[in-house]
């Protein structure tokens, strides 16, 4: 039985057995994400344990298309909220909610590309800044991973993974604007 | 098993265990799934994966899901349950119903005791001397009249009686006569009791008794 058909079967006879195996297969990455936001390890233990208690009402009422993609977003929620209830302040990125938000958006739209698109990339590249573009050259024309972007640049390497998010996004913003005729 | 193999390229990225292309496509991977990216932020954060903590996370979803199986099956009412409460219901009613008629006879015994109790009162004798007795029971009268009410059966419809008699030596009465022809069962009775019970003082008396 998929996903989806566990799904409908839980929503439709609430057996928690099923939420079970729904959820069991996503704990350990719940618990990363837990631990990112929380940053304890009893804490992120119960936050991952009461996410699946909010499972069992919500999912017999909320019809989930992509149960990954809605885990996901559920449980980040969550933990910012339990963070908002503590009163500590996190910071997050808003740039990269913000890539994580289009991508969404812009995931079912597979385009072909033509020359034209790939010209108009050669001249985006050269409107990024320095960093950026140094960076996304190196990540996706030359396939190098995070370290050795960083070792070759000697930026910095969470630097590096926020030069290729940003510089993704405004090289996005840039082929769209010049595709549209701009 | 995906899962699993996720949390191994996870903790594999973490310690450098990895090559550079599976290390590029992991942070390729996770630039479009922000879940991954999250999970292998925290787990950096964290420095490198705990097995422990998540076989822990795994006993207590387990625990949860059968906690809840058993739960639901306290309130599960298949069949058989139905079955074994409809049979201790049935014992139940049957139970009852032995105690209500054993109690019932109980009730029954409570006015044969108090009919028997007003037998008592009408079973009461009070004895006297007539004409020109000079004999006297041993004890007085009183005590005389006691043992004959508490000897005689009580079944009588008479009123009173006299009886005349003798008294030998041993103060023991005989020749016992009375004004009553019938009654033979009560005469009997009571010609018993003064013969076998009473002692008197005097060679010869007429008493009369009276049955209130």
């Amino acid at each position: 039985m998929d996903e989806k058909e566990l799904l409908v079967r839980y929503r439709t006879t609430g057996d928690i057995e099923i939420l079970g195996r729904l959820y069991a297969p996503y704990m350990s990455l719940l618990y990363g994400v837990c631990f990112k936001y929380l940053e304890d390890r009893d804490t992120s233990q119960d936050a991952v344990m009461q996410i699946f208690e909010q499972l069992v009402d919500k999912l017999r009422v909320h019809e989930v298309e992509n149960f990954k993609s809605w885990l996901y977003v559920f449980a980040r929620n969550y933990c910012l909220m339990e963070l908002r209830k503590e009163k500590r302040q996190q910071h997050v990125d808003i740039e990269h909610n913000l890539l994580e938000s289009e991508q969404k958006l812009n995931d079912a739209i597979e385009e072909k590309w033509s020359e034209r698109d790939f010209e108009n990339m050669h001249d985006c590249l050269i409107t990024l800044s320095k960093e950026q573009a140094a960076c996304i050259r190196l990540f996706y024309l030359e396939q190098q991973c995070y370290k050795d972007i960083a070792d070759a640049t000697g930026y910095d390497l969470s630097k590096v993974k926020s030069y290729i998010q940003n510089g993704k996004r405004n090289l996005k913003i840039c082929m769209e604007s010049r595709k549209n005729g701009k | 098993m995906e899962n699993n193999y996720q949390l191994s390229r996870i903790h594999n990225y973490i310690h450098g265990l990895m090559s550079r292309e599976e290390m590029h496509a992991l942070e390729r991977e996770a630039l479009e799934d922000p879940f991954l990216q999250d999970a292998i932020d925290g787990y950096r954060l964290q420095n490198g994966v705990d097995s422990k903590s998540l076989s822990l996370l795994q006993q207590r979803l387990s625990r949860r899901v059968e906690e809840h199986a058993q739960r639901q099956n306290r309130y599960f009412f298949g069949w058989q349950r139905l079955a074994i409460g409809m049979v201790a219901a049935v014992m139940f009613v049957s139970v009852c119903i032995l105690i209500l008629i054993r109690y019932l006879p109980h009730k029954k015994q409570v006015n044969v005791t108090e009919v028997e109790l007003m037998d008592e009162t009408l079973q009461k004798v009070s004895v006297q001397a007539i004409g020109n007795t000079a004999a006297e029971p041993i004890g007085g009268w009183k005590t005389l009249a006691e043992l004959l009410s508490k000897h005689y059966s009580g079944v009588t419809d008479l009123f009173e009686l006299t009886l005349r008699f003798q008294i030998d030596e041993q103060g023991r009465p005989f020749n016992i006569t009375s004004d009553v022809d019938d009654h033979l069962i009560l005469m009997n009775e009571l010609m018993d009791v003064l013969e076998k019970k009473s002692r008197w003082k005097g060679t010869d008396a007429e008493i009369k008794i009276v049955f209130n």
